[in-house]
């Protein structure tokens, strides 16, 4: 700094005045109270002198003034900080101290690390499953704002059915709450033309449906409500996916006239990237849909029974969920014929997220909850070792205390040290995180949704982050704060040598807290392993072993609904030819495969009542055509009366066959066959209510996924209600791949043009069907495994230390005759009443923890005794293998070395 | 018992409070007495503004290097100045800084970045 120079001559006393004033602002805002009540008085004279003995009139004086305020400020701030500096200046020593301990000591520190970084990468995995199932906002504009929109049918029909054109015209003309509505139905199609023909899947739309998700064009435009009109059928909208990979991602497609289902259509857009319908699993759409067409109008007169439209609302801004609600209980939905349009039909709406999300919810929380207890397990064990180690530094820190160290500074220095041991597990963690996605995700390429997304970003990192602040306080640095309460620290030798009876018993704590958790998350998988044999004894109706399928759809240019014949005769002879092919023994055709349909696909039935009048049946049943052959194709099972014959026709007088449930529900006491029951019959393009005699019953076939029941099911003839679009089915004694290619062969000698797509076995769908409760249980078995190898680790380590504690003990029992078990009796007690105690909080716990896993469990309760009885034994042989090891070294001591140790 | 400090532990020394402590030599001196010495003894070419002047001597104080005493005129100003003397603790300190400074003066000599000192020949 430049010395004001000795000039004479002082400055104007309002300047002078003014600086001072400047100055003492600047103290003030700078210093403490305490500092300017000191100092602040010396220091304006100081600064006035300074500021006089300043060449005047110049630069010099300002420059002055300039210097000393900003020096009074930065001195003050740095006088404010000096706490915080000298608390960082010891940290970074403490730390530099920690770092070198850690590096000393390569083992543990090892041990540590990898103990705790598995379970972190699992937690980090998981969390971001979680996240990305449950967490994250619908990829929607305001996305809050979206609601889907179900009818609820009553008459023990399922509670979320899609909407049918009136009624969603209805909701259009009458409902002022959405600031946009529009519905979607998806199917199959063919793309035609160049690159050849290709199966796709289809999403027919109603006006409004893109504006509800705020989709905006990627190439063109969407569909506009006046694409809605009945007759046209002429536009359609392609997927980025689709527009890539078939037309090279080609910008002129836009406007290009391209072959749909055998009708030239015109392309009118591309959605954006990454755009992806996601409704709920009610809404039965497909996986990926690739095209979109408009649906073409005529809503108002559509049958009230095509229930095709699974529709979402944007709620109009400032109307409520409620509000909502209210709205639509003043409407009433269009009741089918022969529906009671009571009170029970309703629209129901939800919010979209709850509906896309909910089901996937037990699940994705139940690997969470396995994943956390694994975690802490690994906890438990590296927090029990790292009182051990401190046992072993007794020694050294009572020395450390002796000459002056202050216990905080030691416990902040074990603190550290520990919570940089799982900082660098938790880092690890997220390091070895996609690896262990990658892993879960090859294990199970079924791919249940709580995979499907495998990311880690920022959020992931920050709760793994989270994750590790928690354990690393609750696990590395308690422990530490109960360094030096010890009363030997204050007083007796550093080289005594039992350690403090109160960390073992800490680490007894510690077994009992491992145990207890292992226990939970045994009970868990014990829970998910019966409720799967539930799932799998669930009584489908089929013989899923050697039968293949494949579906097959018309075009309605060549085979219109008002040409029965012409549909039915091309199944027929395609069939008879299936069933003629080397290999097969028989050959069927079938609407609805079994295990993928949903449980809203169901319609009103009529009975004759006692005076010989039409009532409604006690439920809603499926309604489906099949051929002659299929039942004896998937091996059902006839209970009474006949299967179809050839002379059930299309003029033949209409028969069904209904499954046990229905029988027993409608005609209970009595036999089905002969009565005479109202169905809807889909003929000619238009369905009609009608009356069918039952000749036959068969036993209900599972055509919902395992765990979700489904309607009872009454079977029309297809040659009386023929479909475009069906699933022929092959039972044979070849392979797999065989049948697969006698059914391509049979449908290329018939048409080479049509393809054949989802063709699968049925023991694929049952294994599909399976496939998330096998994941799961997959999951939580080997999170439940790896706890309990810890847990073993654990008590071995715990054991071993409390029998090299007692070894004077057991020397003197073993001295004065004891046998070896006796000797170490104490010990073996002391491990047993650890784990009993753990055992026995464990499996309260898992009760009440079980009890969340709800509809996730099929047929066994929480508190299933033979998984609570199948956890307490493994997790017993577990114990007894960990504490095995140090007991018998310990019965084998021989008493004299024992005692010469001393 | 708080025990006693090395004066290692305060090495180096802040150039201002170095030049506090050596401007309270062995004397009792309040802030501006402090100031005119350092001036006089560098022939104006330091001088320590006033946060800085004030924030090290709180620090000195706080350091246990220099203490506060009562100054001739204390009554005679109703104790509005104040007056500093530096402690045992404070000598030893200046003494180390100074022996530090000297093997550092000492090595720019030998390395030919400093005339040899007076009565050395070059």
């Amino acid at each position: 700094m430049t010395a004001p120079g000795g000039l004479p001559g002082g400055p104007p006393a309002g300047v002078e005045r003014a600086v001072l004033a400047a100055f003492r602002l600047a103290v003030r805002c700078a210093y403490p109270r305490s500092f300017r009540d000191r100092f602040g008085r010396e220091m304006a004279a100081w600064f006035l002198r300074g500021f006089r003995s300043a060449p005047p009139g110049g630069s010099a004086r300002s420059a002055y003034v300039v210097l000393a305020l900003g020096d009074a400020f930065r001195t003050g701030v740095r006088w404010r900080l000096r706490p915080v500096a000298r608390g960082l200046d010891g940290t970074r020593i403490d730390a530099t101290i920690a770092v070198r301990r850690i590096r000393r000591n390569p083992l543990v520190t090892a041990t540590v690390i990898v103990t705790l970084a598995l379970p972190m990468a699992v937690n980090s995995a998981v969390f971001g499953a979680v996240d990305a199932a449950l967490l994250r906002p619908l990829p929607y504009p305001d996305p809050d704002r979206l609601v889907s929109v179900w009818v609820s049918r009553g008459h023990g029909g399922p509670d979320r059915v899609r909407l049918s054109g009136p009624e969603l015209s209805l909701l259009w003309r009458e409902s002022g709450s959405f600031e946009a509505l529009g519905g979607i139905w998806s199917r199959h199609g063919t793309l035609g033309g160049e690159p050849g023909p290709e199966h796709v899947e289809v999403g027919y739309v109603t006006r409004g449906f893109f504006e509800v998700l705020g989709a905006a064009p990627h190439l063109g435009r969407l569909v506009r409500d006046s694409d809605d009109v009945e007759g046209r059928y002429d536009v359609v909208l392609l997927s980025h996916r689709l527009w890539t990979a078939r037309y090279r991602a080609d910008p002129d497609v836009v406007g290009r006239t391209v072959e749909f289902n055998g009708t030239p259509v015109t392309v009118v857009g591309v959605l954006p990237r990454g755009f992806r319908v996601r409704l709920p699993p009610e809404a039965r759409l497909a996986e990926t849909l690739d095209v979109f067409l408009p649906w073409g109008g005529g809503y108002a007169e559509m049958p009230a029974e095509w229930r095709f439209f699974a529709a979402v609302g944007r709620r109009a801004p400032g109307v409520g969920p409620d509000d909502l609600r209210e709205e639509l209980a003043g409407l009433a939905p269009v009741p089918e014929a022969g529906e009671d349009p009571g009170p029970e039909l309703r629209f129901l709406i939800r919010s979209l997220h709850a509906g896309v999300t909910d089901h996937l919810r037990p699940g994705v929380l139940a690997a969470l909850a396995s994943a956390l207890l694994l975690l802490l397990v690994a906890c438990a064990n590296v927090s029990s070792l790292l009182l051990a180690r401190l046992s072993r530094r007794d020694g050294e820190l009572a020395i450390r205390t002796a000459l002056g160290a202050g216990r905080g500074r030691l416990v902040k220095q074990v603190a550290l040290e520990h919570a940089l041991l799982f900082v660098a597990a938790g880092t690890l963690g997220v390091v070895l995180a996609p690896a262990v996605l990658a892993a879960v995700a090859r294990v199970s390429p079924a791919g249940p949704e709580l995979i499907r997304v495998p990311t880690l970003d920022l959020r992931v990192l920050w709760a793994t982050f989270l994750c590790v602040l928690v354990a690393g306080v609750v696990f590395g640095v308690l422990p530490a704060l109960g360094l030096g309460r010890d009363a030997r620290w204050r007083g007796s030798s550093a080289g005594e040598r039992s350690a403090p009876g109160r960390r073992l018993s800490a680490r007894g704590t510690l077994v009992a807290a491992e145990t207890g958790l292992c226990v939970m998350l045994l009970v868990g998988s014990g829970l998910l392993f019966r409720s799967l044999e539930n799932l799998r004894a669930t009584e489908t109706g089929f013989r899923a072993e050697q039968v293949v399928a494949g579906r097959l759809s018309l075009p309605s240019a060549e085979y219109p609904y008002s040409r029965p014949e012409r549909i039915s005769g091309f199944y027929e002879e395609l069939v008879d030819r299936l069933r003629e092919a080397p290999g097969v023994d028989e050959a069927g055709l079938t609407e609805q495969l079994p295990l993928v349909a949903g449980s809203d696909d169901a319609e009103p039935y009529e009975r004759v009542g006692r005076r010989g009048e039409a009532e409604p049946g006690p439920t809603l049943a499926h309604t489906r055509p099949v051929s002659r052959g299929y039942f004896r194709a998937v091996g059902a099972e006839l209970l009474q009366g006949r299967w179809f014959q050839d002379s059930d026709s299309l003029g033949a007088g209409l028969v069904v066959i209904v499954d046990d449930r229905l029988a027993a529900g409608t005609w209970p006491g009595e036999s089905a066959v002969g009565k005479r029951i109202g169905i809807p019959l889909f003929l000619n393009g238009t369905t009609s209510r009608r009356w069918a005699r039952v000749v036959g019953v068969v036993r209900h076939l599972q055509l919902t996924p395992l765990r979700r029941p489904g309607p009872p099911q009454i079977w029309l003839h297809h040659l009386q209600s023929p479909r475009r679009s069906s699933s022929l089915v092959v039972r044979g004694s070849g392979g797999a791949g065989e049948l697969a290619a006698t059914l391509r062969d049979a449908v290329a000698s018939l048409d080479p043009t049509r393809p054949l797509y989802e063709v699968q076995t049925l023991r694929a769908l049952l294994d599909r069907s399976l496939a998330p409760d096998r994941f799961l249980l997959g999951l939580t078995s080997a999170f439940a495994l790896l706890a309990v190898l810890l847990a073993a680790m654990g008590l071995y380590a715990v054991t071993a230390h409390a029998v090299s504690d007692a070894r004077r003990e057991i020397g003197i029992r073993l001295a004065l005759g004891a046998g070896p078990g006796t000797a170490s009796r104490g010990v073996l007690l002391r491990a047993a009443g650890h784990v009993v105690v753990g055992m026995v909080v464990g499996l309260a716990g898992a009760v009440g923890l079980a009890g969340s896993l709800g509809s996730t469990l099929v047929g066994v309760g929480p508190g299933d005794p033979v998984a609570l009885a199948a956890a307490v034994g493994i997790m017993s042989m577990a114990a007894a293998g960990g504490a095995a090891g140090p007991l018998v070294r310990a019965s084998r001591t021989e008493p004299a070395r024992a005692l010469a140790a001393d | 018992m708080k025990a006693r400090r090395d004066p290692e532990d305060f090495l180096p020394l802040n150039p201002p409070r170095y030049h506090i402590l050596l401007a309270l030599g062995e004397d009792v001196k309040h802030g501006y007495a402090m100031m005119d010495e350092l001036e006089a003894r560098t022939s104006g070419r330091i001088v320590l503004l006033p946060g800085t002047l004030y924030s090290n001597v709180a620090r000195l104080v706080e350091d246990g290097l220099v203490e506060e005493v009562e100054g001739p005129d204390y009554e005679l100003r109703g104790g509005e100045r104040r007056y500093y003397r530096t402690t045992e603790l404070g000598r030893a300190v200046a003494r180390a800084e100074s022996r530090r400074l000297a093997t550092v003066l000492d090595v720019a000599r030998e390395a030919g970045f400093l005339d040899p000192a007076p009565g050395e020949s070059g």
